[in-house]
């Protein structure tokens, strides 16, 4: 029975050092919607990205939503933070995006995940002149992606064109067509297609 | 009554009433009538008037017999009245006009060629007559004063002063200061270089500056760092990649990470910059000019720290053919500039100086290295100075619709620039030991000196946007310190007053700067402050600012001074006393230097050993081997030449398309390069204006349409036979300065060519006659508007001499390329293309054929400029005899006297006598009274 004893001990003191930590030491993880995912060829800057990030790690990421799984402790993201006052979600995300922004000069962020339902998004597909150029589709992206209603987008290179994800009852198509239009990127009529 | 003839006599005015022998004088009293030997003798009197010479019999009958038909109060030709001319020693203006009486005689221009030519004895005789005259009435007038008057020194000697003096070899002064005037050609005469509360606002300006520079103000000299740049990363160089006049390129292939624009354009500058596709030290190929909205910086450096800089930067050349890299054309020159930016750097347009062109081979890259200083502010700007100066390679500017995709042609690669330091050897540097000898710099405690004010330091912190360099942080104050203030500045003083003032300087003078020290200290200054004080007030003193020279046996020396070993002219007349050797040392080191003595020749002038011949002669070798008579050349050229106002005017752009900032700065490079050449070869006058070489680069050559020169280099290139090119005459510098950019005329020109090459100053052009405007149209040709215009006789004699040289020159166009036909842009046949880069767009048409060919005022005919280069190099004389006076005037700051005729023939004799070089003539100067005299 001694050592039985002694095992019940060592366990009560343990959980007397556990329950000790402040509750926000645990790993969390959360996922969230990513802005800045332009085009396939982002998901190499994103893990490079987050390499620099210090203590959020990168779960896992899918592209086809724009969205990531992040590893984090409250206590580093939050070193002043009361224990038994854990910040909210919404500072969360916003303390996550601001380290990924700087880690990235603001070509990557975060925010909330969507809370449309995917079957009530549209998908929109403009087709534009040839960007050959990751900076330039990056640009056609963030002239659509700011947009409010723009749940998410990409820009293919073959076919060259951008596709958004948008909310119907906050944008169009012609919205987003005289986004890009003013961010100097060329249309491809349908004609021109053909 | 009618006017008549008369000749004014102290006052009276006899007047010739009518008859041959009807004569009375201007009050009314009659008087009998002179014989024509009369009145000669009563001019002979006159000239002669206070000279305090016997009357010269031979004067009255040669002018009486040769010059009073048409120099009386009646015919007055050439606005000349001999009958009442007042006599030389009566003022400076009549004195000009007996010496131009004088010159006409001797040159053999009066009595005119249709009069009966008086004998060759007889002219001797009168000229040596009227010039002992002049010289008696000259020295009379100048005895009272120094020939060469206390003068301030110019803005570049100034700031080549400060530099030496502080051995800050970059710092920028002249900026600060007005502008210098000119007299007799170059800003050294007293005339020229008055002073105005705005020139001392000024200086008080440069010595805070100066002094801000020359002094540390850290314990350890800030550490010295490598800067990698690339124009990739500068936000308008990333601009021009997008736009397509641009590419990025990574060992000598396309970086893919910004591909070359194609059908469609990039968007997105900012998009590109965040995602840092710029920042990946590529090389930059660059397909366009600069021009008003386009000048490539290297923003991300700005110089924190004034000081010496190594830098190396990588070119390289290509021709790009809609993607491909090919090699190509040849060697193409890369420029880099210093540009000083103004308050952040942001826009473009900064001010900025040509650190160099450098050579851009074929695909290889080629690293230059270069010792530069740099000033706060300052970075580094690049050119594709060889390519063609238009614009914009976008769509449809050559037809091209795919971008830079369909772009084929040159292309200049910037692969990197380096920028190492700044480089120290000595710490503190040696502008503060000047002002602080071996004092320590030691923290200043504000607590233990509470009634002390410490000194002012402004924080240094990068103001350049982009610029990512940035200072060190350094904690308290640092400043020399020292418990014996008044002994130390004492000490200190005596080291720098004499340096500053270039001469002895007494105690009594030292101690009135160390009483500004004290008085600064008992302000409450520290000692740092209060020397800076003294000092500045040394800087704004007329000791330093203006160039004192004292003659042997004057007292402000107090040093003895050896023994003259050059003494007056016996029997001449002159009671001129050489300089002191101080004095000499100074006239020596501005003359060749641009700047002061070295601590050379202030020991040789203060052990009196300078003066000798042998040890003038050692060291006019040793300036003229030093680095710093780069400085000479510059500033003599640029005023015995003209060579500062090259950029006075910018040529047409339709009439010359051609035309570049490359060329012109290659024009300049060209004339003083072949002015250093006559110097070290020490060749003739007559390579003047006429010679079998040339000082050329690729640029120039092509210009010249002379073969075989690559490169931005200029080297000395064997002209091929029947060149006119190789001297000054025919030099593209000379003759676009000569030129208005749309026009050329032989009057400016001829000018030019008498005044600068030949000493025969023309004639200011009488009033009230109207200019010879040019034809750009190309319907008349400005020979034939010329010859309307010498159908006025009072144009027509100075025209006669002055636009023959100006004929000959007929056959350069504006930026001085040779043609045979005038360009128009008007109706005629189409312009070939000849040596024009195929890049740049003719417009302009032929107009009328171009006629070289005139006559000189003595007779000789010439057909081209060969046979007028021809007649000018058989007769040197009056080329050496001109470089000579040019020479002198520049080197002694004070116009050529009648009297100084004499000496400066011997001068030109003795030169000749040892092969005419054009070294020795500086030599023979330098050893000659005209030099050591003031």
């Amino acid at each position: 029975m001694q050592p039985l004893l002694q095992l019940r001990r060592l366990f009560a003191f343990a959980a007397l050092i556990l329950l000790a930590l402040p509750l926000h030491a645990e790993e969390q993880v959360g996922t969230y919607r990513l802005i800045g995912l332009s085009a396939a060829e982002r998901e190499a800057d994103l893990r490079e990205v987050m390499k620099a990030v210090p203590d959020v790690a990168l779960v896992s990421l899918d592209a086809a939503k724009a969205e990531v799984t992040l590893r984090y402790e409250l206590e580093k993201l939050f070193p002043t933070a009361k224990p038994k006052q854990p910040p909210a979600a919404e500072k969360i995300t916003e303390r996550i995006s601001s380290l990924i922004g700087q880690a990235s000069k603001n070509t990557f962020t975060i925010t909330a995940p969507s809370t449309v339902p995917p079957d009530k998004l549209t998908k929109v597909e403009i087709p534009i002149g040839v960007l050959d150029c990751k900076g330039c589709r990056y640009a056609a992206y963030q002239a659509v992606a700011k947009l409010d209603g723009v749940e998410r987008a990409t820009v293919s290179a073959t076919p060259s064109a951008v596709i958004a994800w948008i909310d119907p009852t906050k944008t169009n198509r012609e919205a987003l067509e005289d986004a890009l239009k003013k961010a100097r990127v060329e249309l491809v009529l349908a004609t021109e297609l053909k | 009554m009618k006017a008549g003839k008369s000749l004014g006599i102290m006052g009276r005015k006899i007047m010739k009433t009518g008859g041959a022998g009807s004569w009375r004088v201007a009050d009314g009293v009659p008087v009998t009538a002179p014989s024509r030997q009369c009145l000669s003798m009563i001019l002979c009197s006159m000239l002669l008037w206070t000279s305090g010479q016997a009357a010269e019999p031979k004067l009255a009958p040669f002018f009486s017999k040769h010059c009073i038909e048409c120099h009386d109060a009646e015919t007055k030709k050439g606005n000349l009245d001999l009958t009442s001319l007042p006599p030389a020693a009566s003022g400076t203006e009549n004195f000009a006009r007996w010496v131009k009486v004088h010159d006409r005689v001797v040159s053999g221009e009066m009595p005119p060629k249709k009069k009966a030519r008086p004998a060759l004895a007889e002219v001797k005789a009168i000229t040596r007559s009227l010039s002992d005259t002049l010289i008696a009435a000259e020295r009379t007038r100048l005895a009272a004063e120094p020939r060469t008057g206390v003068r301030r020194l110019t803005r570049a000697e100034y700031e080549n002063t400060v530099r030496d003096l502080f051995a800050l070899p970059g710092i920028r002064l002249q900026d600060l200061l007005p502008a210098d005037g000119s007299a007799h050609g170059f800003d050294k005469n007293s005339d020229a270089l008055d002073i105005s509360h705005v020139n001392l606002a000024k200086y008080v300006e440069a010595a805070d500056h100066a002094l801000n520079v020359a002094i540390a103000t850290q314990p350890a000299a800030p550490k010295s760092e490598t800067a990698l740049l690339s124009l990739a990363g500068n936000s308008l160089p990333n601009l021009m990649v997008l736009q397509g006049d641009a590419v990025l390129l990574r060992d000598k292939k396309l970086d893919p990470v910004v591909p070359p624009a194609g059908v469609y354009a990039h968007v997105g500058h900012g998009q590109h910059e965040q995602l840092g596709l710029f920042s990946r030290m590529s090389s930059y190929g660059v397909f366009r000019h600069e021009d008003e909205s386009w000048n490539p910086y290297f923003q991300t450096f700005a110089t924190l720290y004034p000081g010496r800089y190594k830098v190396r930067a990588s070119f390289w050349s290509m021709t790009w053919d809609q993607g491909k890299i090919l090699p190509s054309r040849g060697v193409e020159a890369a420029r880099l500039s210093i540009v000083q930016f103004n308050e952040n750097g942001r826009g473009g347009g900064h001010p900025s100086s040509v650190l160099g062109y450098y050579a851009a081979p074929s695909i290889d890259s080629q690293v230059h290295e270069m010792d530069v200083w740099l000033n706060y502010k300052e970075s580094f700007g690049f050119n594709t100075a060889s390519l063609a100066p238009v614009v914009l390679y976008r769509v449809g500017t050559w037809g091209q619709k795919d971008r830079t995709m369909g772009f084929t042609g040159p292309c200049i690669v910037n692969d990197w620039v380096e920028v190492d330091g700044p480089l120290h050897d000595v710490w503190p540097p040696r502008s503060h030991r000047l002002l602080f000898g071996e004092m320590p710099l030691t923290e200043f405690k504000a607590a233990e000196q509470k009634d002390v004010r410490p000194p002012t330091r402004k924080p240094l912190r990068q103001e350049i946007i982009g610029a990512r360099n940035r200072p060190e942080q350094v904690a308290g104050i640092w400043t020399p310190q020292t418990t014996q203030p008044l002994v130390d500045a004492d000490r200190l003083l005596a080291g720098f007053l004499p340096k500053a003032f270039r001469r002895p300087v007494t105690e009594g003078v030292r101690k009135e700067y160390v009483a500004k020290v004290e008085a600064r200290l008992q302000a409450g200054d520290c000692f740092e402050t209060a020397m800076r004080w003294a000092c500045r007030a040394a800087l704004c003193s007329p000791d330093f600012l203006y160039l004192v020279e004292t003659s042997k046996g004057d007292t402000l020396v107090p040093k003895p001074q050896a023994k003259a070993n050059t003494p007056a002219k016996p029997g001449t007349g002159d009671k001129s006393v050489p300089v002191t050797d101080h004095a000499l040392a100074a006239r020596l080191s501005y003359f060749l230097w641009n700047s002061m003595p070295d601590d050379t020749l202030l020991a040789l002038a203060a052990k009196g050993t300078l003066s000798q011949p042998k040890m003038l002669r050692e060291q006019v070798e040793r300036l003229l081997k030093d680095k710093k008579s780069e400085r000479f050349v510059e500033d003599f050229l640029g005023q015995w030449l003209k060579l500062r106002a090259i950029a006075a005017n910018d040529p047409d752009k339709k009439l010359y398309p051609e035309f570049s900032p490359y060329l012109q700065d290659s024009m300049v490079a060209e004339t003083r390069a072949y002015f250093r050449e006559l110097l070290e070869k020490n060749l003739p006058a007559k390579h003047l204006v006429k010679s079998d070489f040339a000082m050329l680069n690729e640029k120039l050559a092509t210009h010249y349409g002379i073969k075989g020169v690559s490169g931005p280099e200029i080297r000395r290139v064997k002209l091929p036979p029947g060149s006119p090119r190789g001297g000054f005459l025919t030099q593209a510098a000379i003759l676009k300065i000569t030129a208005n950019g749309t026009t050329t005329s032989p009057v400016p020109r001829g000018a030019f060519v008498m005044a600068r090459l030949l000493g025969q100053e023309p004639e200011p052009p009488p009033a009230n006659v109207a200019a010879v405007e040019p034809d750009v149209r190309g319907t008349t040709t400005i020979r034939d508007q010329l010859a309307k215009h010498r159908d006025n006789a009072s144009c027509a004699s100075c025209h006669a001499k002055m636009d023959p040289p100006g004929f000959a020159l007929e056959s350069f166009d504006v930026i001085g390329g040779l043609r045979e036909r005038y360009r128009s842009i008007g109706d005629g046949e189409a312009a070939p293309r000849g040596s024009i880069d195929p890049r740049i767009g003719i417009s302009f048409k032929l107009g009328p054929k171009v006629d070289a060919s005139g006559e000189l005022a003595d007779g000789r005919k010439f057909g081209d400029i060969a046979e007028f280069q021809t007649l000018l190099a058989s007769s040197p004389r009056p080329l050496l005899l001109n470089l000579a006076q040019q020479l002198t005037i520049y080197s002694t700051g004070r116009p050529l006297a009648f009297s100084d005729r004499a000496s400066l023939d011997d001068l030109v004799v003795r030169v000749e006598k040892q092969g005419g070089g054009i070294r020795t003539l500086i030599h023979e100067l330098v050893q000659s009274r005209l030099f050591q005299t003031r």
